[in-house]
């Protein structure tokens, strides 16, 4: 398998504090890629590195075979980059099917003004984002929450919904912020099992940041260890699990 | 000519047009007629030749009503097969019973839950072929039996099987029906589930201008008949929800005009009104049961034949503003009848559906009488019948008070014979005939408690007046060789949890919430009330407040969720000890193996 994603070298300051130092990893095609570390070790502005919200001083990214400095989220996004976000972000008082509808944006070429008064191409890309919806939302089944303003929803379901606007941009990886944050043992099941199928189903690469270390070991492929923004371990579950400076970014070492 | 394929074939010839089913898929009802009815089940009939079904294999189908299923099910019978449907919750256990006592060769299996089911005892059972019908999770499953519905049918072709299905003889078995209280499968000829179906559409003069929700899996026997026979009989359209989570804004959507459901459907229609009344804001709320208690009032007086001109006027009022709307969530609206299959509801859940203009309709039935023996007429005022024999039906009770019958439309144990030597037989209910020749049921004979005193009695009632409360999800009445009753009370999660949000009370889940003495005084109010209402030696002295639900997985509670008495007795063992003995306290250890502290409380 090709790799999808390189990250080489990238270092990311924000005035004087190095939030990322020299870091590099790759992302096999189809794979499932933890990336995970103590609070503060930089894994959510490796994150938002790849799909172009901050820009690195250092390093570069190279995604689907283009290495690029920087990357504008939009761009990231029409190449094949979806995610999710840790705090969710979605549109509180809009339905789940428009939040996910929200996600086939980039599908959509009509004018507002055809929009708004249904007429010439909005009506068959209604129909055709519609289906791709709906289909989505058969996957996760949240059938029987379509019309439901999200603010009504509990955590778990907003996440599910998250991550439903995440998959109908079809992308070609998927950049998961802490899926299962703030959930219970069943959903976080529920979750493992959507990812789980994405990624082999459906083909999807997936980089996700976990802190649930059982999830981690059980779901992916391959372990990226981050600590103060330094890479400290990188390789299959088992390998991770084994290294000792791994288990004393974990555990804690006397100094 | 009165097969099940059969009526599917003549409804295709007369009209082809009409709408023969409808299923949600994606957001969208997706509507089949009965020449597109055919075809499928033609597509699948002959996709099912090619896997050498002939006449007399048996085939089991497990899983949810979706249209695939209920196809297969017209194909199957179409090539003269025997079908065994199988509910789609069924344990690994169940399922291995079934299929090797009905001996069933293939099995069509709804998805990846019931395809693990069934792995988890391949080498258990003759099962040559398993067909599923949506692969979802299963792409890496590398069994060679695992054959997928789409592929099957995308090989198939169209050819006639109107020969197949003329060939075929209305006496030929069609199904064979698991009934779980006796724990044996029955054997159903098309003859007579389509005669007892017709026994029902002339009762009630169902016509195909009519539509039913089909939402309970066809492997409950009284639903086989009332739903899929029925519709199939009658032609009415038969509408199939988008999902187990959906069911109550399908029904909103369809608005049917046959609603058929065992009592808890009913019984959670009127907990949902009652936690989201009481969940409502202060003038709503007030409102609501003012309406509430003229409208009972008004109902109570149309009985009796008292109702002036002013009440007519006074509940038009009242349910355009209030119970119409009440109605239109829960899809009743349209609702002509609503026949109840298992017991009765309780006398105020009965007068409040009547009085909102919902008909309904008891009827009584197992697999031994194809679903139904009596069903309460139309226009019925009375809660505690469940109706007289149906024409072809006799009915009698015999010296130990049990409800036995003969009947035409026969169900025969598909092993031994379950006829007593004079042609009667035993339902396994308690009951008596009332005056006018209605069955009164009052519950399973081997569920009957002796006290101490010797005083026998049917622990349903009870069960059944407890269960009445919206906080109430089911009761296990206790008391053989006891000097009184006790009662375990299993709350219901969704009313309880409203009310304990409202009251600001504090807990994690179901189990800490269960424990508060808040809740306990709750149930205590609520029993000491049904206690006025039972004779003295019948009133419940103890009660306990269960950590958990019952759970179907374990057999404590049946597919239509009624109490298994026998499982429960063996899983909470602790707790029957403890009352038995007089215990203040009790500590289960439960199945999860985990234990558990309980108080019993006195009332």
């Amino acid at each position: 398998m090709s790799d999808i994603l390189k990250v080489e070298n990238v270092t990311l300051q924000f005035g004087g504090v190095k939030a990322i130092t020299d870091i590099s990893f790759n992302v096999k095609e189809g794979e499932i890629c933890a990336v995970i570390g103590p609070n503060g070790a930089g894994k959510s502005s490796m994150l938002n590195v790849i799909n172009g919200v901050y820009l690195p001083q250092i390093g570069t990214v190279t995604y689907d075979g283009v290495e690029r400095k920087s990357i504008n989220p939009r761009d990231a996004a029409i190449a094949g980059m979806a995610r999710t976000f840790q705090n969710i972000a979605l549109f509180q008082g809009m339905t789940v099917l428009e939040n996910i509808m929200t996600g086939r944006n980039l599908f959509m070429k009509s004018t507002w003004l055809e929009q708004g008064l249904n007429i010439g191409r909005a009506r068959e890309e209604e129909r055709v984002n519609r289906l791709a919806v709906e289909k989505v939302i058969k996957f996760l089944q949240i059938e029987s929450i379509r019309k439901t303003p999200v603010a009504k929803l509990p955590y778990g379901l907003q996440k599910r919904v998250e991550l439903g606007r995440a998959l109908v941009a079809e992308p070609k990886i998927l950049l998961l912020d802490e899926p299962m944050a703030g959930m219970n043992l069943e959903e976080k099941a529920d979750m493992s099992c959507f990812i789980l199928e994405i990624n082999k189903e459906q083909g999807i690469t997936t980089v996700m940041i976990e802190h649930d270390m059982g999830v981690v070991m059980d779901i992916s492929d391959h372990v990226v260890v981050l600590d103060y923004g330094k890479k400290i371990g990188d390789g299959s579950p088992s390998e991770v699990m084994a290294n000792q400076d791994v288990i004393d970014a974990y555990l804690g070492v006397s100094h | 000519m009165a097969t099940i394929p059969g009526l599917v074939l003549s409804h295709n010839k007369n009209h082809p047009d009409a709408v023969a089913l409808r299923y949600k898929q994606l957001g969208i009802w997706n509507t089949y007629n009965w020449s597109n009815y055919f075809d499928e089940v033609t597509l699948t009939a002959n996709a099912l030749k090619s896997l050498s079904i002939s006449k007399g294999s048996v085939v089991a189908v497990y899983g949810n009503n979706v249209p695939k299923l209920i196809f297969s099910i017209s194909a199957i019978q179409a090539l003269g097969g025997i079908v065994v449907p199988i509910h789609p919750e069924s344990t690994g256990n169940e399922l291995k019973k079934i299929l090797s006592e009905s001996k069933s060769e293939i099995l069509i299996a709804e998805d990846q839950q019931q395809v693990d089911t069934f792995l988890s005892i391949e080498s258990e059972c003759d099962i040559k072929k398993v067909i599923y019908l949506d692969g979802r999770g299963m792409s890496s499953y590398t069994n060679s039996n695992l054959n997928s519905y789409d592929e099957l049918t995308l090989k198939s072709d169209t050819t006639n099987i109107e020969n197949d299905i003329n060939s075929l003889n209305e006496n030929d078995i069609a199904f064979y029906l698991f009934d779980e209280h006796e724990d044996n499968l029955y054997k159903v000829s098309h003859a007579a589930i389509i005669n007892n179906s017709a026994k029902i559409i002339s009762l009630n003069s169902l016509t195909e201008k009519d539509s039913i929700v089909s939402y309970l899996p066809l492997s409950i026997p009284t639903n086989l008949l009332f739903t899929f026979v029925t519709s199939l009989n009658s032609g009415m359209s038969f509408n199939l929800p988008e999902s187990n989570q959906t069911i109550e804004k399908d029904l909103q959507e369809i608005g049917p005009t046959i609603l058929y459901a065992p009592s808890f459907v009913f019984k959670h229609i009127i907990t949902s009104i009652s936690y989201r009344i009481e969940s409502a804001t202060q003038s709503n709320y007030k409102r609501y049961m003012n309406h509430y208690n003229a409208l009972m009032e008004i109902y109570n007086k149309e009985v009796s034949g008292e109702s002036s001109m002013f009440d007519k006027i006074k509940k038009t009022w009242i349910m355009l503003t209030t119970f119409a709307p009440a109605k239109n969530v829960f899809g009743l609206t349209k609702i002509k009848h609503a026949f109840v299959s298992d017991g009765v509801l309780s006398k105020v859940n009965f007068d409040f559906f009547h009085a909102i203009g919902v008909e309904i309709q008891h009827s009584f039935g197992q697999a031994a009488s194809c679903g139904c023996i009596s069903v309460q007429p139309d226009h019925s005022v009375s809660s505690e019948n469940v109706g007289s024999a149906m024409d072809g039906c006799e009915i009698k009770i015999n010296d130990k008070s049990e409800v036995c019958f003969k009947t035409d439309c026969l169900g025969e144990k598909i092993s031994g014979d379950s006829k007593t030597e004079d042609g009667w037989i035993n339902s396994g209910y308690v009951g008596k005939l009332d005056d006018a020749g209605n069955i009164v049921v009052s519950g399973r004979s081997e569920d009957i408690i002796t006290l101490k005193s010797g005083k026998q009695f049917s622990p349903e009632n009870i069960e059944n007046l407890i269960s009445c409360s919206p906080f109430v999800k089911s009761a296990v009445v206790i008391g053989n060789n006891q000097q009184s009753v006790s009662v375990i009370v299993v709350i219901d999660p969704n009313s309880v949890n409203s009310w304990a949000d409202r009251k600001n009370i504090r807990y994690t889940g179901y189990t800490e919430l269960a424990a508060k003495e808040e809740v306990k005084d709750l149930i205590k109010e609520h029993i000491s009330c049904v206690n006025d209402s039972l004779e003295s030696e019948l009133k419940v002295k103890r009660f306990v407040v269960l950590h958990r639900t019952l759970i179907m997985n374990e057999g404590e509670v049946s597919k239509t969720m009624e109490v298994m008495r026998k499982n429960i007795q063996v899983n909470l063992k602790d707790v029957f000890a403890a009352i038995e003995t007089n215990q203040d306290n009790c500590k289960v250890n439960d199945i999860d193996q985990l234990s558990y502290e309980l108080n019993i409380n006195k009332i």
